[in-house]
């Protein structure tokens, strides 16, 4: 059974299709790009999938429930988490407070907890506070841990967003544009790290993803959008022979 | 996980339980020390200081560390502040009634804890616990109407919500000036003349109060829940891609605030003995009150709001020998305010033990690359830049002078006002010292003070137009409080205008005569102490040139070249 499941997703916003009939299946442990042409639709249908927008029609199912609908936060909760083409961190606050917010799904302890301080608040911040270190470790930012988070360079915000997706212990990681703004060894680089997360994590992602080589080189499965339409899925090598692929980017 | 063993910041460890403990046990001592030992005048100031605390203190958790801009914390404090009237009142009458016709057993202790006017010992207990009731009732009733209006209305963003708040506070407001079971229009004083409304407020439960809420707000923001918040306020859209349900935590956010709020209504109106339903006491005018107070004291800041309410509520006083003129202190305190520090007195920081350390540390020119010198010598290129607009981008440099010049104003037509106020102050207390020190009493700083500002008229005098109208210039003038908050939203589209009009000098040329205008029509205005002819001339002049500046900006933008306006 596939962990998320798009069965003929449209979106429709007044009289411009920008998502027409998509289609996929992603399998659990899977990495699958979405790539296509400036305004393919790839960020709607991201939209789409994380609940930002309600698609006009078809349905999503995440985990066997239909999740069409939802708000974001109530996928989040059922184990969706994303990054943002433009990075969105939270302004103001440091590295470590921006992966500690995310971890609040998992702290085990209520409102009264929190107003009463007792112990088990205060076991619950201790589990917080560690897991974030842990995740800072991971992706090289604990010595940053003070600073503003959005004082950091480019590349380090690219992973600190990462980061904060990965401590609402997602299922599913959507990434958009990942390797927008890297140098082609920080793209080497991301490639091999997101593999690695997909493994230790336990981990199904979906990205979103212009370079390709990037996309040819760590997805399984690539789905084509081109106007809002599935033009192409199948295997890096398909896709790449796919002639209606070859059209889309290239022209006539 | 090497880094993980230096981590100061995780999870606080001072008991927070220790230190409510503390702050009881300390309220307890100084009950009789200020009840005993202070004027009836001081009390006042410290209770409504304290009312005031809460008041910013619960605000500050929706505009400040949510950031959401609400004006309409007062119409929770008149709810607050009439459903516990009302069940004192009310509640205590039919309690009375009830227990004396027999169908309550007083001697069960329970009930009887509620009895107030049982005779015996403990009648005043009695009398607190009725009253933590009804503060309870009116604050779970001040947060039922936060949720009821933050559900529809925290959907909305910014001024929006600003708008839809003011109309809320406004309604709660016209509500009770139609309600004749509460008083109407007349105010309420309980049902005369068996059952008052009582003056339970005193310094320990007002204090206590303004302690819990500090507590509880906190509290909160050492948690998830309380760091989720910070995260709407900094990305709705990101806190609620990992999991935050904003709306849910803003009507939460709004109801705990309100909450507090209808508890400090409850004090106020067990205070005063008489609530109104005035804009002063319940409306429009006591929102922005405190919202001044969390401006102030920085949003976000929970110490910051502590002290902001502490010097909003004791500085008016201390200036009400100037009159009105307090108000427009009041005035260019905020913007001054703005102006320099936007961020408020502490920003978003706390003020924690910690903090004294870093202020020693910055005293000594320590790590943080501080010293009082060096930061002095920031601040003065910091004001060198907005006096001498060179280098700025042109319209904000403009909109800075252009605010600047008002407190400046201000504070020539002010100064003799408060060196009469200093004399008359010094004159009368520190007479003693003074002949201690082997100096005449009337002497020494009073009289400079007078002699320096009595400088300021002449200098007036020296300028033409104010030597036409010499004979009318008797400082201090008669003040309208709300002239200088008037001239601000005229001044911004005036500076604007100028940057649209001209170049380089003559830019500033055009600006220095509307400056003048300005000041004129402010000084006419305090002169005239009401509409005249020449005020009435000059305010149209000066709100054409408003209109005119706004057209310019409008146009400005239609003007845009094609491309610029397809991006």
């Amino acid at each position: 059974m596939a962990l998320l499941s798009l069965r003929g997703i449209s979106q429709r916003f007044g009289g411009l299709l920008a998502v027409s009939e998509v289609s996929l299946d992603v399998e659990p442990g899977s990495i699958v790009g979405v790539i296509g042409p400036n305004g393919a639709g790839k960020t709607t249908l991201f939209n789409c999938i994380t609940g930002v927008y309600d698609p006009t029609e078809g349905e999503i199912w995440f985990d066997e429930h239909r999740v069409d609908g939802l708000r974001t936060s109530e996928l989040a909760r059922r184990g969706v988490a994303r990054t943002f083409q433009n990075i969105r961190l939270f302004r103001g606050c440091t590295v470590f407070d921006n992966v500690r917010i995310a971890g609040h799904l998992h702290a085990g302890y209520g409102l009264l907890a929190a107003l009463t301080q007792v112990p088990a608040w205060r076991r619950g911040e201790q589990r917080v506070a560690d897991r974030t270190m842990a995740l800072l470790d991971r992706f090289g930012l604990a010595a940053q841990r003070d600073e503003l988070g959005t004082s950091l360079p480019y590349g380090d915000q690219r992973r600190l967003e990462m980061a904060r997706a990965l401590a609402t212990e997602p299922k599913l990681l959507l990434l958009d544009e990942p390797a927008a703004g890297m140098n082609p060894t920080e793209k080497v680089e991301l490639m091999g790290q997101i593999r690695r997360l997909r493994d230790d994590f336990d981990l199904t992602i979906l990205l979103i993803e212009h370079d390709m080589k990037v996309v040819m080189g760590i997805c399984e499965r690539i789905l084509v959008l081109d106007h809002g339409e599935p033009i192409a899925l199948g295997t890096p090598p398909e896709v790449r022979a796919d002639p209606a692929v070859i059209r889309a980017y290239l022209g006539e | 996980m090497a880094a993980a063993d230096a981590r100061p910041q995780a999870v606080h460890s001072g008991s927070i339980w220790r230190w409510l403990l503390a702050v009881t046990l300390a309220l307890a001592l100084a009950e009789p020390l200020v009840t005993g030992h202070t004027s009836g005048y001081a009390q006042r100031i410290i209770i409504l200081a304290g009312i005031n605390i809460v008041l910013a203190v619960s605000l500050n958790l929706v505009n400040g560390i949510t950031g959401q801009f609400s004006i309409g914390h007062a119409g929770f404090m008149a709810i607050g502040a009439y459903v516990s009237a009302a069940i004192t009142v009310f509640g205590g009458l039919a309690l009375e009634q009830w227990a004396a016709s027999g169908h309550l057993d007083p001697a069960r202790p329970v009930l009887n804890l509620f009895l107030v006017g049982q005779p015996g010992l403990g009648v005043q207990l009695r009398a607190q616990v009725w009253f933590a009731f009804a503060l309870l009732s009116g604050g779970a009733a001040a947060a039922l109407a936060g949720v009821l209006v933050g559900l529809p209305t925290l959907r909305l963003r910014g001024d929006y919500l600003a708008i839809a708040t003011l109309g809320f506070g406004e309604i709660v407001r016209v509500i009770l000036l139609n309600l004749d079971v509460v008083g109407g229009a007349s105010g309420f004083t309980g049902t005369q003349p068996f059952n008052k409304l009582p003056s339970y407020t005193n310094f320990f439960n007002t204090y206590l109060c303004a302690a819990v809420t500090v507590f509880a707000i906190t509290a909160l923001g050492r948690s998830t829940r309380g760091r989720a918040l910070v995260a709407i306020r900094d990305d709705e859209v990101a806190a609620e891609a990992v999991g935050i349900d904003t709306i849910r935590f803003k009507v939460g956010a709004f109801a705990l605030s309100a909450f507090f709020a209808g508890v400090a209504g409850g004090l106020l109106a067990h205070y005063l003995s008489v609530i109104i339903p005035t804009p002063t006491m319940f409306g429009f005018m006591r929102s922005i009150e405190i919202i001044a107070m969390v401006v102030l004291g920085g949003t976000g800041s929970t110490t910051g709001a502590v002290l902001a309410a502490i010097v909003l509520t004791v500085l008016p006083e201390r200036l009400r020998d100037l009159d009105q003129w307090r108000m427009v202190l009041y005035a260019e305190v905020l913007i001054v305010m703005m102006l320099v520090r936007r961020q408020g007195l502490l920003g978003r920081a706390e003020l924690t033990d910690a903090s004294w350390r870093r202020l020693g540390e910055w005293l000594r020119g320590g790590r943080r690359g501080g010293g009082l010198k060096r930061t002095l010598g920031t601040w003065r290129d910091a004001l060198r830049q907005r006096f001498f607009v060179v280098g700025m981008a042109p319209l904000t440099g403009w909109v800075a002078l252009g605010l600047w010049c008002l407190p400046i104003l201000d504070l020539l037509i002010f100064l003799p006002a408060l060196g009469e106020m200093l004399t008359r102050a010094l004159n009368a207390k520190p007479a003693a010292w003074l002949a201690y020190a082997g100096l005449p009493p009337r002497m020494f700083a009073a009289d400079v003070v007078s002699a320096l500002t009595s400088l300021v008229p002449a200098g007036l005098k020296a300028v033409p137009i104010f030597a036409a109208l010499a004979p009318q210039i008797k400082l201090p003038l008669e003040a309208n409080p709300g002239l200088s908050l008037a001239v601000l939203p005229l001044a911004l589209p005036w500076a604007a205008l100028c940057t649209r009009l001209a170049r380089g000098d003559k830019r500033a040329l055009l600006w220095l005569g509307g400056l003048l205008l300005l000041a004129t029509w402010h000084a006419l205005g305090n002169l005239a102490g009401g509409m005249h002819g020449g005020r009435v001339l000059v305010e149209t002049v000066v709100a054409l040139l408003a209109l005119a500046g706004l057209a310019t900006q409008l146009g400005a933008r239609r003007r845009l070249p094609a491309g610029e306006e397809a991006r």
